[in-house]
């Protein structure tokens, strides 16, 4: 589905993805994970524009602040209803489309807000509205840079469930170790811009996570 | 900056020189009287008739809503759609110039087509150059939205990505900068008052014609209000209604006809050229850009140039009497009052009064243009600042400003100037329909002797002029990096 070979981007003058290759089959589940600047924002943001019609949440959320958090979730499906249906949606929801997204929203217990500003919520109920947005999509390929971040533990947990059983291939980006080998299928431990280590979750062992993140 | 500050300074100085400041009255003092004491003693009578409201009074203030209201409106409608094409030049550039050319120019270009004093010239002499201004305030804002959100949406279609995005987005300072052109449109109809269109102006002017100094200062005190409490009386929800009912209470009927129209263009010919007569075009030519262009823009660019020096030291001196680092409470709310005041008053009409007193001389003028935009700056600014965190301890008040905090906002206060450039340039045209000698003086003596085709090219070189000083401030913007995302600034443009 995805395959990169010898990719190597730069800021400016400083290469931050170095000759990176990097294969992914439809419906694996991947984790990125690795220390602060190894790149793992750079390659979503690469992935991102490059798959266009994938279901992109970046780590600043990129919501839209004025708008409903129904408004924000249901954006990611204008192309699949009439302008109308859009503008209405904007005025007072669709029952149907209240519905769908309500129930989305309340696997990730945030179904209270659902008509409140986006401006409004915390940070953490934010992350939930833009994870929603991304789930909504229903793409095939769902891309997340640091999707828990602003979680507490239980909720990360939930979120993190929710966002890996959905029928799609994965490419998500964890600070956390332990929430990346519980959930996805594969690691790619990135180091100064290259692929550290690529391992099925269950082999991935102390020593090499060690490696991955001892400082310079 | 500060050497571009001085430049400035050195050129309003010499200019100050070339200017004619001389007091036309012998006695300004008794003039000054006459009208201070009016001002004091406000005839309130004068709006009453019978124990009732009078209607005339009814009338006018109906009509200066209804204009304000409709203009705005159809402005906003036009200016949001033209916004979405601004940066293709054939639309940039005919825009460009509707929005140099002032309203009450508008009024007098197209009275002979609409009607000198039809209610549907005034309408569209508001709204053309509101619109136009929409256009690129909107274009602008819009630009600078954050579109980050699009990245996660799909990319079709994309009309429902501008109402799902980039409108919400633009919301807040969209909607920050529309509530302030509403306040120029209700200033704008009052000043059509003093061409004819039946608004309050009309009646001021008629005061102040008959030397009713103490009727026109009640007429005066009403409009004040009327501007100063607008946030107070238009709820965001009535806003339709309003908007409705101007659009029911303007009398649409106007001479508009198709053989109008042409009469009306071919009279914008150059005489000698309506009459085939090529050898007449020289001389023609020769009194309209000598004799008459090349002084009033000359005047105009004069005054200019030292309403925006006086206006900015204005502003630098006035400041620390409104921020809470630098002043008492009841000192600020003194203060603040005094912007209040002088931002609310057309400015039309506060040269109209200082002229009465001081005589038609340029003094008027500049006093007029630095004193209103001085008070319309030093309210934004007082606002803007208010939050700013002290880094120089020092007792002394005029300390901490000169050494803190006037150094961190003078780049927005050069930056504010710099856009505000453009509309002094067009309010210095516009005062010569006053009696000053800028170029608005010459076109209002055309107009007077049916002289129409001198008059629009006049008015097409004031316009040329104004867009000139636009591109070159919106250089030295650049050029000194004063931001160009400057929100609260824009609610200065036009």
């Amino acid at each position: 589905m995805i395959s990169l070979d010898n990719l190597t981007l730069s800021y400016g003058e400083l290469p931050v993805i170095r000759e990176l290759s990097l294969s992914v089959a439809a419906g694996e589940k991947v984790a990125l994970i690795g220390p602060s600047g190894a790149g793992k924002s750079t390659l979503l943001r690469h992935l991102a524009k490059h798959f266009p019609e994938s279901a992109w949440m970046p780590q600043d959320l990129a919501l839209v602040p004025p708008l409903s958090a129904f408004a924000n979730i249901h954006a990611a499906r204008l192309d699949r209803h009439s302008l109308l249906r859009n503008l209405r949606n904007l005025v007072s929801p669709h029952p149907q489309d209240l519905a769908e997204i309500s129930a989305l929203l309340s696997s990730l217990k945030l179904d209270d807000k659902i008509r409140s500003r986006v401006g409004e919520l915390s940070g953490g109920q934010q992350q939930r509205v833009a994870l929603a947005r991304a789930l909504h999509r229903e793409s095939p390929l769902i891309l997340a840079d640091e999707p828990v971040s602003a979680l507490d533990p239980a909720l990360a947990e939930l979120c993190l469930t929710r966002l890996f059983a959905a029928p799609a291939t994965l490419i998500v980006s964890l600070h956390s170790v332990e929430l990346a080998r519980r959930h996805a299928s594969r690691l790619v431990g990135l180091r100064h811009g290259q692929v550290f280590f690529d391992l099925p979750a269950s082999q991935v062992d102390d020593a090499a996570l060690i490696e991955l993140y001892r400082p310079e | 900056m500060l050497r571009a500050s001085l430049i400035f300074v050195a050129i309003a100085i010499a200019a100050l020189f070339c200017c004619d400041l001389q007091l036309g009255h012998t006695d300004p003092w008794d003039m000054l009287a006459k009208v201070g004491h009016g001002l004091l003693h406000p005839d309130w009578s004068v709006l009453w008739h019978d124990g009732r409201p009078d209607p005339a009074i009814l009338k006018g203030l109906g009509h200066t809503l209804a204009f304000a209201f409709a203009a705005t409106a159809l402005g906003v409608a036009a200016g949001l759609l033209l916004a979405f094409h601004y940066q293709r030049r054939w639309v940039r550039a005919p825009l460009a110039l509707i929005r140099s050319i002032h309203e009450l120019f508008w009024v007098l270009l197209l009275g002979p087509l609409l009607g000198s004093t039809s209610e549907v010239c005034a309408l569209f002499a508001i709204a053309l150059p509101f619109a136009a201004i929409f256009a690129k305030v909107y274009s602008e804002i819009l630009e600078e939205a954050d579109t980050r959100p699009l990245d996660s949406l799909p990319r079709r279609p994309g009309l429902a990505r501008i109402f799902y995005v980039l409108l919400p987005m633009a919301w807040n300072s969209g909607r920050a900068y529309t509530a302030y052109r509403f306040e120029c449109a209700l200033r704008a109809s009052v000043v059509l008052g003093f061409v004819g269109i039946p608004t309050l102006g009309y009646q001021l002017k008629d005061a102040f014609g008959d030397s009713e100094y103490a009727a026109a200062a009640a007429l005066f005190y009403l409009l004040l209000a009327l501007v100063a409490t607008h946030r107070l009386w238009i709820r965001a929800k009535m806003i339709p209604l309003w908007i409705a009912a101007a659009f029911l209470w303007i009398n649409w009927s106007s001479p508009l006809s198709w053989s109008n129209l042409k009469h009306f263009l071919g009279e914008l010919v150059p005489l000698p050229l309506q009459r085939d007569d090529w050898a007449a075009m020289g001389p023609w030519l020769k009194q309209v850009l000598f004799a008459e262009a090349a002084p009033g823009l000359a005047n105009a660019l004069l005054v200019t140039q030292v309403s925006l020096v006086v206006c900015g030291l204005l502003v630098v001196v006035l400041l620390p009497l409104a921020l809470p680092q630098t002043a008492p409470r009841p000192l600020r709310f003194v203060a603040k009052s005094l912007f209040l005041v002088m931002r609310c008053i057309p400015e039309y009409i506060l040269a109209f009064l200082l002229m009465l007193v001081l005589g038609p001389s340029a003094l008027p003028a500049i006093l007029t243009i630095s004193g209103h935009n001085a008070g319309l700056l030093a309210h934004i600014m007082a606002n803007a600042s208010a939050a700013i965190e002290p880094r120089v301890r020092s007792r002394r008040a005029l300390d901490r400003y000169f050494y803190d905090l006037l150094p961190r906002i003078y780049g927005q206060i050069l930056a504010f100037l710099f856009y505000r450039w453009e509309t002094m340039l067009r309010e210095s045209a516009i005062l010569g329909v006053l009696g000053v000698g800028t170029i608005g003086f010459f076109i209002k003596q055309n107009l007077a002797l049916d002289r129409p085709d001198r008059a629009a090219l006049l008015i097409l070189l004031a316009g040329l002029t104004t867009l000139g000083i636009d591109l070159l401030s919106g250089h030295l913007r650049k050029k000194l990096r004063l931001s160009s995302d400057f929100s609260s600034g824009r609610c200065g443009e036009g």
